[in-house]
Formats: C-alpha cells, structure tokens, sequence
C-alpha cells in the first residue's frame, strides 16, 4: 500500500531513543492505516511531539502530545505515556487526527452566534492564518451532504459577498457567480442558521458550490476523505449541465459512473492531468457522489492507457469530430 | 455518407422539439398538429409524426437526430428508430405526476438502448418542480436495472450548452460501456 499522508509530526525536545522508537512504530504501522501520518520534513508539523519538561506552551499554532512519566501522567489523551507502548501512541494519533480534523468547525458549530457573526465581518486572525481553508469548508458541506447538518448556511469566501447555502432546497443563494470562485486559498468563513433566512438574488445549484470548493480542497493531492488506494464508482451522474466541466471531466465522469477505479487508474487512462485526477475525486466526494468498491479483486483493472487510446469505436470517433469541430 | 442516429423520447410536453431546435444544425423540420389533449400538456400543437433535426461532423458524416412523439400510440414507430439508434435522450417534466415512473416507462420501451449505456435523462421544468430530485431518479432506476449507469441531469431544453452536455454525456457513457465490455472479454 501507498497511502498518501496527511498529516506531519514533529519533535521537540524529544531524547534520542524516544525519537527513534516513534519513527520505528510509525514506520511499521503507517502502511496498515487509514489515516497515515509522516516525520515533518520542517519545523511546521501539524503535531509536535514535546519531550520531558518541555512545556506545551501557550500560543502553539499546532497540536502538542505531551511526553510524561507514568507516575506523573493525568490520564490525557494530549499525553503519550513513557515508556512508550504502541497501542497508547496509536491511540494518540488517532485523537490529535479527530483534533486536526474537526476542532476548527466544531468550535464554528457550537458558538452560532459568533460564527455568524463573523461571518458577517471576516477577519484574518492575528497570526496570519486564514481562519478557514477551501479544505475546512468542503468538510462543513459534507456534513450538509450526509445529513448531519440541516438547514442553511452563511458563508463568505475572501472578499466576495456573503452567501447562502440552503441544504434542503439544494439551492445557494450568492450575489456571485458560484462557477467563477478564486483559485488560491482564502479566508472562508461559515455558520449554519437557527432560522432560514430569505434571499432576493437568483438561486444557484448547491452542486456548483460542492464541485468548485471539493476541486480546492487538496489541489494535486488527495482530500482527507478520500483514500489513496481506494477504489470508488459514482453512485450517480453529477449533474455536469450546470457545472462548469472540461471534456476530460466528462470522461472521467463516465468511467466512474459504470466501473470502480482507484486514482491510479484514472490517472493511466490519460484524460485529465495527473494533479486534476485528484481535484476531481476530491469534489467527488463533496458532492457524496463515492461509493467505494470493497471487493478483494476488483471486477476490472484499468492496465494501460495506450490499449484504450487505440480503440477505435464510432463513438469516439463522433465525439472527436463533434468537439473537434466545435473547438474549430 | 455516414450516419449516426440520435432520438430524444419522452412523455407529451417534456421539451423534446425544443431540444432538437436547441441541437440542431439545420432548421428543425417538425410534423407539429393540433394538440387535442390539453390535459396531459398544455401548449396548443404537439409533435405527431417526428421531429428531425442534424449536426454534420465532417462532409460525410452526420449525426441526425429524430424526436418521436411522446404519445403511446406512436410507439410502433419507437420500435422502427430505436433499432437504427446510437442512444436516447430522454426527457421527462418533472413537474408531470409521476415523473420517475414515466422515465421508468420510457427506459422499459427503449431497454435495448438502455442496456448498452446508451440513455441520458433530461429532466424539464425544474424551474417550476424542483422535487424529485435527480438523485431520486438515479437511485429509483438503480434499483430497477442494478449496475446500469443511466446520466440524470436537470435541463432547460431551450439551453443549447445543457441539451449538447446530455448528448456528450450520453456519447461518453456509451463509450465506456464499450470500453469495460472489451475488457470484460479481455480478461
């Protein structure tokens, strides 16, 4: 297996052997992982590991796990017990991921008030960082999307106008064009409503706005909820006459639909660039149109693209001459 | 000269002469008469033979696309077509009574079409009905044919872009079915 990591460790302060047994245990348990976790290559990890008498410190931009002797240990799950055993480290991490995962919009969720609050006057907080990325946001539409969250939500991304997504109706409500979003990150910012509120401007499909903030989501890489390896079919079309959508796109739209393949697959068929295959597996998935295959062998493996781009059929050839015509 | 045949079916005020005037090429050639049954859709003519419409490829080659009356007791004539066709675009109004089981009866009379990839669904008049919605289709007609993979898109039939994304979606999805078939006999 070959699963993508998602997030770094760091250390600091951590003792020679304590270090060296981590990296071990990471290293042997990360293939069998659903969520894989990687060595920081900077000082910039999503979790620090601090080492004995080594305070947490305030003002930490990351997770910390806490180093701590057994005789001194007050049952957190912050702290990795010395000495250290597998299943308490395994446990560990499985606690900082919920944490990486989820903290930003839980704490949105449950202060309505103030998150629609600030939505309503965004503000990039004081250490720089965007209050939410395209990531965190496609997480939130996905809690729309498996029903966990009802209702409407406000939502403002980077400068443009405040905007409504009504989840029940499948409708958004945006003084903008929801199909010409900003491709870099910005600030977004959300709040489900108490109560609906009523919009003058023009409904949008709520598919749009899934589809452009999942192929923001991880831009060339794969999207927390997608797994490297996995293999996923369409549970149905997504709606692509109202999503703006490459031909490529289509394609990989139509081999989805009717067979199960993984990221790799869909990357040798040769119809979209290696880091698009991704973005569109990421909005894919926003738009809860995966479902993923669990069969041991697979019903069919996609092998090689230059077999396929051979293939000479009547419908390939129409679709050629159509487009080719058209983009004349 | 080469040939493809397209057909949109679908019940009695779906959109169907719309979309082949929003496909078409040439000026559509319509066989419309008196509507007498004003209770199933309201607009005062209807299509009674066919509606014809074509896209060229090249010189020799074109797609022509026939629209078949919706009303049942044409469907002597769906027979004829359907076994010259490439695929159907089917549309269906959604705000008709039973827009999914119409779509259900459509896909029954064009199963051989069906059966190789080779429907998309269109559905009109969201704008006035948004419920169902397409997903209620995708999963009533998975339940039905389990393992057919059947496009579902809300369409406004006068949108020339939204009719030709039915039509490439239609195209791609034949595609791939032919492409998995092969490999099915591959291995």
């Amino acid at each position: 297996m070959n699963n993508k990591p998602q997030y770094s460790l760091g250390f600091e302060g951590v003792d020679e052997y304590n270090r060296s047994l981590i990296e071990t245990m990471l290293r042997s348990v990360a293939p069998f992982m659903d969520c894989t976790w990687q060595m920081a290559q900077t000082g910039d990890a999503d979790v620090t590991i601090c080492g004995l008498g080594i305070p947490a410190g305030s003002g930490r931009k990351n997770l910390v796990l806490q180093l701590v002797n057994e005789t001194e240990t007050t049952g957190r799950t912050e702290e990795l017990t010395l000495p250290l055993r597998l299943m308490g480290f395994l446990e560990s991490l499985k606690h900082a991921e919920k944490m990486l995962r989820g903290n930003i919009i839980d704490a949105a969720a449950a202060q309505p008030q103030a998150a629609a609050t600030a939505a309503a006057e965004p503000s990039v907080p004081q250490d720089g960082r965007p209050a939410q990325s395209w990531q965190t946001f496609a997480l939130e539409l996905l809690r729309g999307v498996t029903g966990e969250k009802q209702g409407q939500m406000k939502f403002k991304i980077g400068d443009l106008p405040i905007a409504v997504a009504d989840v029940q109706n499948d409708t958004v409500f945006a003084a903008f064009e929801l199909s010409d979003l900003p491709r870099t990150e910005v600030v977004v910012r959300h709040a489900w409503l108490d109560a609906p509120v009523e919009s003058t401007v023009t409904p949008q499909s709520l598919d749009i706005l899934h589809w452009q903030v999942g192929m923001r989501s991880a831009p060339g890489n794969c999207a927390p909820w997608i797994k490297r390896n996995g293999r996923y079919r369409l549970k149905y079309w997504p709606n692509l006459a109202v999503l703006p959508h490459s031909l490529g796109q289509m394609n990989v739209a139509a081999r989805l639909a009717n067979v199960a393949c993984s990221i790799d697959e869909i990357i040798r068929l040769g119809k979209l660039p290696e880091n698009e295959v991704f973005n569109i597996f990421n909005a894919f998935g926003v738009m809860g149109l995966l479902q993923e295959e669990t069969l041991e062998r697979p019903k069919y493996v996609i092998v090689s693209d230059p077999a396929e781009q051979k293939r000479s059929n009547v419908v390939s050839s129409i679709i050629g001459r159509l487009f080719g015509k058209r983009a004349g | 000269m080469s040939e493809h045949v397209i057909l949109v079916a679908g019940p009695m005020g779906a959109g169907k002469t719309t979309a082949i005037q929003a496909l078409s090429e040439i000026p559509v050639v319509s066989t419309e008469a008196e509507n007498t049954d004003r209770a199933t859709a309201d607009k005062p003519t209807t299509t009674v033979a066919l509606d014809y419409g074509e896209i060229s490829l090249d010189e020799n080659e074109k797609v022509r696309i026939y629209g078949v009356p919706g009303q049942r007791r044409f469907s002597f004539m769906w027979r004829i077509l359907e076994e010259r066709a490439l695929g159907l675009i089917l549309l269906v109004n959604n705000d008709a009574k039973d827009p999914i089981g119409e779509a259900e009866a459509f896909l029954k009379e064009f199963s051989s079409l069906q059966e190789r990839g080779g429907v998309v669904i269109g559905i009109t008049r969201t704008d006035v009905a948004p419920h169902p919605k397409p997903q209620a289709y995708a999963e009533r007609i998975r339940k039905t044919y389990p393992g057919i993979s059947i496009p579902v898109f809300k369409v406004d039939a006068r949108s020339a872009p939204q009719i030709m994304t039915a039509l490439t979606a239609l195209l791609f999805n034949i595609e791939s079915q032919q492409a998995i078939h092969e490999m099915e006999i591959a291995s």
